[in-house]
């Protein structure tokens, strides 16, 4: 609305790309800086979880399993489906807390609720990177082949798994804003998810009957298709495809986005 | 100018939809340092968050041209894991000061505070009147046309206190006032008129004294 009075300061006024731009920005930094600056073993940790995760569990099945997947390194086929998984479920984790660890900072007009959870998520998806490049690294150094076999492909799957993680996170911080409690319950849920996805063992083996519930869940398509884009030799179950977790995902971002929008006012007032 | 149209606030409760105000409206004299007084629970803090953008009322809106505090003080908004430096820079780049404004700032702060070289270590190391002094520091390194503060004003030493003092006084010859307090010398000192918040309704009293009074009439817990 204009005003017949002219508005004091207006030059340095700034537009809302602006203000977005700059919050985002500011969040990303004091979140890199809590998560790196605060405690080093955390953030060591999460660099070398998968990896660490790799290895002891290659070390307990690489040879049963090695055997039963010719032509396919068990550890590269591990990695590849163990990283994404762990990328979408850290996502949704990190963000579960986003709103109530950032509490303080919504005093300054500028920060809401979304723009810390979208920083949370960068930072995540940086972090994941970074895994990412390390874990290959190592095991390209140990002599496995870690060329992805399609790259373009892959990089599609990854941010599909990164948006679902985000909107789940973002529907697990908004819902859980009000009822902490619900929180343990999605933690927990992750442990038969993890299973569930098809992380350390080949799905091929499930039997059919079963195999069809299993298609339900979306991360088991997309931890499927993360492996196919980097093996070429590796051929993903009947049933698997990206419609589903694409649609899926679509689903939970608008679900999410609108329990956002309704509760916003909910989620700055308690703190 | 500022100035609230038909404000609507209510939050909901185990007994139904409390309301803190209903259809209020009401115009900020332009140029006044704005005391408001009411009971705990009048809704005095309420208002004071929505003329800080930190709440939203459920209908109705602030209108105004002018730049806004947030509210003075405020400590709630620091990483303990971070430095005083770090979380300082942090407010300069939601507000958007850069570069060399950036470091005019935070120089400020840190010699505003006068905490050495504990403003380079985490704040989880510092005492809550350390903290203060930074969070003040903060708020002054800022240009606004309107100050908000909420009930604090004793924080630090008696030398700290007056340098506090002497600072605000000095950033309200350009700037204005809207302070929320329980202590009557605290108005007395800053405030050019005073609002009575009782009940969802607001009462301007052009003068100060009479404004007390009223609130102290109506009072009980005075």
């Amino acid at each position: 609305m204009p005003s017949a009075i002219p508005a004091p300061r207006a030059q340095d006024r700034r537009t809302a790309w602006e203000v977005q731009r700059a919050v985002i920005f500011a969040m990303v930094l004091r979140e890199m800086k809590q998560r790196v600056g605060g405690q080093w073993a955390g953030a060591i940790w999460t660099v070398l979880e998968p990896l660490a995760h790799t290895l002891v569990i290659v070390t307990i099945l690489g040879f049963v399993r090695g055997r039963m997947m010719p032509g396919i390194e068990y550890p590269v086929f591990l990695a590849v489906g163990l990283i994404p998984y762990f990328f979408f479920q850290h996502l949704t984790m990190r963000l579960m807390d986003g709103i109530t660890a950032n509490r303080g900072v919504f005093a300054y007009r500028q920060v809401k609720p979304i723009d810390a959870l979208l920083s949370r998520g960068i930072v995540e998806a940086l972090m994941n990177l970074v895994v990412y490049a390390l874990t290959l690294g190592i095991l390209a150094w140990l002599g496995f082949h870690v060329v992805p076999a399609l790259p373009l492909e892959l990089i599609g799957v990854q941010l599909l798994i990164g948006y679902l993680g985000l909107s789940m996170g973002i529907l697990a911080a908004v819902v859980s804003h009000a009822r902490p409690r619900v929180r343990s319950f999605i933690r927990v849920s992750f442990m038969p998810l993890y299973f569930l996805s098809g992380v350390i063992f080949p799905i091929h083996q499930v039997p059919k009957e079963y195999l069809d519930w299993l298609l339900w869940n979306p991360m088991l398509h997309l931890v499927e298709l993360s492996r196919h884009s980097f093996i070429q030799q590796y051929r993903t179950v009947d049933g698997v495809n990206l419609m589903y977790p694409f649609g899926f995902t679509l689903l939970v971002s608008a679900l999410a986005l609108a329990l956002y929008r309704v509760n916003r006012q909910q989620l700055i007032a308690s703190s | 100018m500022l100035e609230l149209q038909h404000i609507t606030k209510s939050y909901p409760s185990p007994q139904g939809r409390r309301y803190v105000f209903r259809d209020l409206s009401f115009s900020f004299p332009v140029g006044a340092n704005v005391g408001l007084i009411g009971r705990n629970g009048a809704g005095k803090s309420t208002l004071l968050r929505i003329l800080g953008g930190i709440d939203m009322p459920d209908s109705g809106r602030v209108h105004s041209q002018s730049s806004i505090s947030w509210p003075v003080g405020l400590s709630g908004g620091f990483l303990t894991l971070l430095s005083a430096r770090e979380n300082v820079e942090f407010v300069c780049r939601v507000q958007g000061a850069h570069g060399r404004d950036m470091r005019a700032k935070v120089d400020f702060v840190r010699e505003f505070a006068e905490i050495g070289d504990y403003f380079e270590l985490p704040m989880k190391s510092f005492s809550s009147g350390m903290r203060s002094r930074v969070a003040f520091g903060l708020s002054m390194a800022f240009d606004f046309d309107y100050y908000l503060i909420d009930e604090v004003m004793a924080v630090g030493d008696a030398e700290f206190r007056k340098k506090s003092r002497d600072v605000l006084k000095d950033r309200l010859k350009r700037a204005n006032l809207i302070l929320t307090s329980h202590n009557m010398a605290d108005i007395r000192q800053y405030c050019d008129l005073v609002v009575v918040v009782d009940r969802g309704n607001t009462v301007l009293y052009n003068d100060v004294e009479a404004g007390i009074q009223a609130y102290l009439g109506t009072s009980t817990d005075a």
